[in-house]
């Protein structure tokens, strides 16, 4: 689960570094030299539409959806453990909601022929097209996810939905963030140009 | 009840002063036993460019149909306003009289919907941070379009099109991120545009061409005499805004350059240029140039009569 | 009628919130369910079309970008050197480290869109040292905490985005608002540091009597977010680039920096990548969530019945702003602060429009509420993050007493912006060139 949405989030990462240097370069044409490649922006908007699926599907997998756990922390823990599976659950119904109606869109998109009003004139039906292909890694992981917590719900295992459905608790998430300091400490170590650095 | 989704509320005085209050007080007015429930689009939270795929739907019965925005999904809508054509309010009235059966045949088909009137926004022209004397001035300019037909025109003059949200438009003019943007005189009147401009260049690009359709199921449910009354009221309501519309770029027009009566707008300074015959020529010229070849192919795609119709109608007009 | 409705919707949301559902499980629950038994199949059917426009969006494309931006600062270990450099410039003051957390905390933030961002990453890198040389934990925790809101007021900002694409506001004017309140409520949280805990940090005579020299050379480490906040800014005001533009070219020479520290690899930028994906992605769901149930709401007439209901009142502008503070600060002790913003902003536009307060003034005004109601308990992002980021195993209950003088602080600050709207005015409006 955890090498998929890895995959996503390097296209993720791919598309908006990749976008960032187009833009920047258009920028930079567009004061300097007062050209323009032209249509950047409708490009960004594309990207974005197909990144924010992917982002969405990664939030998912990592377990990183905002949820509001203070009252529910006073609750015995099976009482969690369940809620922890109803979450999952219900996060698996947005995600066929959303894409239920992305299809709907597409579908409409393709019966109009539509074209988008910019310079470019886009058949909207090809980064639609794309945008639905991004939008099924939600409800793909969201199913997997439901059907692992709905496993574990079935055979009693409330001590595993909490590890694996839990909200994460903020000890979890510094001690990732503290290694990865000490880590980036060891390398300015190794890097000559940070000697004599302080405390 | 008939739902009715309107222009954005921000959008200017036509929704402000003639739609919203038409609407609010239409069964009064008609004596329709009818209860009007009025939202604009931009408070909906839906966006303009759905505006023919909501009115299919039957979540509104009525819809104030954004032409640029909506032609997106039929654009038929956009042959009402090519770059060009309407250069004047009565050649406006005109071309968009001839052309108005065929969209209106085409939403019928197509979203299960009926025109029951096109109006303007107004003339679309140029406001510039640099002092423009004519069209040629705006070679190598960056110039802010609404759409792409405005961006092929420009493009063509050696300008660069840039699109960008309305509300970045006024910083950008005033930080120089675009030179140039094209808009109605009352809209760059009241998000203050003529604070980081000098020109402005009344070259009537566009019209803006807006319009009302009604769900064809929803007026069904109407007795014919219903029907009758509905239609008419919204018919008048056009014919009113069509005369409204001509005022407020009158007005706005006079506000953004310092002349009075400017009774709607806030007062500004700018240097209205002359346009020269060569200008207008070439506005004209850009029908046929430009912006009847690109749309044309579009429109053909999905209405394979389309061009055959448009030059019949409004294209014999202008002698294309 | 129909505020009865919302109510009813409103209450169910926060149950499913607090029965730890999901935010965004939660808003379309209400939004998508309630609308679909109002307006039946014609209003969700609609939605795909709000789904696709409100991520095909310029303001949400600069989200990843700032966040993406704000990772690689931090990975790359551009963050980490500032507060060393900080710290010894600072620590002769009266609250010594407590100011460079401030201070750091203010740069940092003006390179990073998140507060939650600006919190862990400042108070990862402050708490080893804070606690070498036994600073008093509750401050200390507290200015971290503190510290750590600024990075949502001070440009970029992830919550004035959200704001601007909601209320329809321009993000450049926005963004120019945002500066001078946040330099002020800086000098503000430091001025409290100098009279109530100046005696704090007087044991860490290493960093005083360190020679100038010394101090000169770890300066160079404040370059770089000098620069991005710099090139970042200054090409929104320098008229070279929009908002997003400028947030993708902040990413370039955030990659360029990295690179001239020696750290570019393919592993750290995955690495970003991933964790830029992962925030975005909660960002945005819940802002779309939001504008579907936006939908259902406006559908139903709320707004506008509410807009009349408190115009009813005839309050005075600054009486419906005080009304609004305390409604906020009560709010935003519960609810998490980006859930606050997407929620109210639809339904209180109409009223600050009516009472013809600037849009972009009450941008700025929310957000110092979203920080009020990051370190406010029971719910409070930065207060879990700061207290996080503790080794020692202290008790949650230093946190949040070392933060609620910054809450007042904030309040009074939110009071002095009521009466003198200017100091956030100004430079948008001679940007605007008004
Ligand atoms: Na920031
Ligand atoms: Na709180």
């Amino acid at each position: 689960m955890h090498t998929y949405s890895r995959l996503l989030g390097i296209v993720f990462g791919v598309l908006m570094i990749s976008l960032s240097f187009a833009v920047t370069a258009e920028t930079l044409l567009r004061k300097f030299f007062s050209v323009t490649l032209g249509g950047i922006d409708e490009l960004g908007g594309y990207a974005i539409a197909i990144a924010a699926p992917l982002a969405f599907t990664v939030a998912l997998v990592e377990n990183s959806h905002i949820r509001i756990n203070q009252l529910t922390a006073l609750f015995p823990k099976p009482a969690q453990a369940m809620l922890d599976a109803l979450s999952v659950l219900s996060m698996a119904l947005l995600a066929g909601y959303f894409f239920y109606f992305t299809v709907d869109t597409v579908l409409d998109t393709q019966e109009y022929q539509s074209i988008a009003q910019t310079p470019w004139a886009t058949p909207l039906i090809y980064p639609q097209l794309l945008w639905l292909i991004a939008s099924a890694t939600f409800p793909i992981a969201a199913l997997i996810l439901a059907f692992q917590a709905l496993r574990l719900l079935l055979r009693g295992d409330w001590r595993g939905l909490a590890r694996r459905f839990g909200p994460p608790s903020p000890e979890e998430e510094l001690k990732a963030e503290l290694d990865d300091l000490k880590k980036r400490e060891a390398l300015a170590h190794e890097t000559p140009a940070h000697e004599g650095a302080a405390p | 009840t008939l739902r009715v989704l309107g222009q954005p509320s921000g959008s200017g005085l036509i929704a402000q002063k003639k739609e919203q209050p038409f609407f609010e007080k239409l069964a009064a007015t008609t004596g329709l036993d009818i209860k009007i429930e009025y939202l604009p689009v931009d408070v909906a939270g839906i966006p303009d460019t759905d505006g023919l795929r909501v009115l299919k739907s039957g979540l509104f019965d009525i819809v104030s149909l954004r032409g640029p925005q909506v032609s997106r999904d039929e654009p038929a809508m956009l042959g009402l306003d090519l770059v060009g054509l309407n250069t004047s309010f009565a050649a406006g009235k005109a071309h968009i009289a001839a052309f108005t059966p065929f969209v209106d045949e085409r939403l019928q088909g197509r979203f299960n919907a009926k025109l029951l009137g096109v109006w303007p926004a107004g003339p679309q022209v140029i406001f510039c941070k640099p002092e423009v004397k004519s069209l040629a001035d705006l070679k190598g300019l960056k110039v802010r379009v609404g759409d792409q037909s405005a961006a092929n025109f420009v493009a063509k003059l050696g300008a660069t099109g840039i699109s960008m949200p309305f509300g970045e438009v006024q910083q950008s003019l005033a930080r120089g991120v675009v030179d140039c943007a094209i808009t109605g005189p009352a809209s760059a009147n009241s998000g203050g545009w003529p604070e980081a401009t000098t020109t402005v260049l009344p070259l009537a690009l566009q019209l803006a061409v807006n319009g009302y359709a009604i769900n064809t199921a929803s007026l069904k449910k109407l007795t014919p005499e219903q029907q009758a009354k509905l239609t008419a009221a919204i018919g008048e309501l056009t014919t009113e805004i069509w005369a409204f519309s001509e005022e407020l770029y009158e007005d706005a027009m006079r506000c953004n350059t310092g002349k009075t009566p400017c009774e709607r707008g806030v007062s500004y300074k700018l240097t209205e240029a002359t346009p020269s015959e060569t200008d207008l020529k070439a506005v004209a010229a850009a029908v046929g140039d430009v912006s009847l070849p690109i749309w044309a192919k579009q429109c053909n795609a999905v209405a394979p009569n389309c061009e055959t119709v448009w030059r019949a109608t409004v294209g014999s007009q202008l002698g294309l | 009628m129909s505020i009865a409705i919302v109510g009813i919707g409103f209450l169910l949301m926060l149950g499913l919130m607090f029965l730890s559902f999901p935010v965004a499980v939660a808003i379309i629950a209400v939004g998508a369910f309630g609308g679909y038994l109002m307006y039946g199949a014609p209003l969700v059917d609609m939605m795909g079309g709000v789904i696709w426009s409100s991520v095909n969006s310029p303001s949400i494309l600069a989200i990843p970008l700032f966040m993406l931006l704000g990772e690689l600062l931090l990975r790359g270990g551009i963050a980490d050197r500032m507060y060393d450099a900080m710290a010894v410039w600072l620590a002769r003051l009266p609250g010594g480290l407590l100011h460079s957390n401030i201070a750091t905390c203010t740069l940092f933030s003006a390179t990073s869109g998140s507060s939650v961002a600006t919190a862990a990453t400042v108070g990862t890198i402050a708490l080893p040292a804070l606690q070498q040389y036994k600073y008093p934990m509750a401050p200390a925790l507290g200015s971290l905490a503190a510290g750590g809101t600024l990075g949502i007021l001070i440009p970029p900002s992830v919550n004035l985005l959200v704001y601007g694409s909601l209320a329809n506001a321009s993000v450049g004017q926005l963004f120019a608002g945002g500066i001078v309140p946040g330099i002020l409520l800086a000098l503000s949280f430091s001025l409290y540091i100098a009279i109530f805990h100046g005696k704090a940090g007087a044991q860490a005579t290493e960093l005083i009597d360190m020679p100038f020299r010394q101090k000169l050379a770890l300066g160079k480490y404040l370059i770089p977010p000098f620069i991005i906040f710099g090139v970042v800014m200054g090409s929104i005001y320098g008229g070279l680039a929009t908002p997003t533009e400028s947030a993708a070219i902040g990413v370039m020479l955030a990659l360029g920096f990295v690179a001239l520290n020696r750290r570019l690899s393919v592993d750290l930028l995955i690495n970003c990548s991933i964790q830029a994906a992962k925030t975005s992605g909660m960002v945005i769901i819940v802002l779309v969530c939001s504008l579907l149930l936006n939908v259902t709401i406006s559908m139903t007439g709320a707004a506008q019945a509410m807009t009349q209901w408190i115009a009813g009142f005839e309050l005075s502008q600054l009486a419906l702003l005080f009304a609004l503070l305390v409604f906020y600060v009560l709010l935003g002790t519960f609810m998490d602060a980006m859930s606050m913003l997407v929620l109210t902003v639809p339904i209180v536009i109409p009223v600050i429009l009516a009472a013809g307060i600037d849009p972009i003034w009450f941008g700025i005004f929310i957000v110092i509420m979203c920080e009020i109601a990051l370190i406010t308990p029971p719910v409070g992002m930065n207060l879990f993050v700061v207290h996080g980021v503790r080794t020692d195993g202290g008790s949650y209950s230093d946190v949040t007493r070392g933060s609620w003088p910054y809450v007042f602080v904030m309040m009074i600050f939110t009071i002095l912006l009521m009466l003198f709207p200017q100091v956030v005015m100004w430079l948008p409006d001679m940007l605007a060139g008004r």
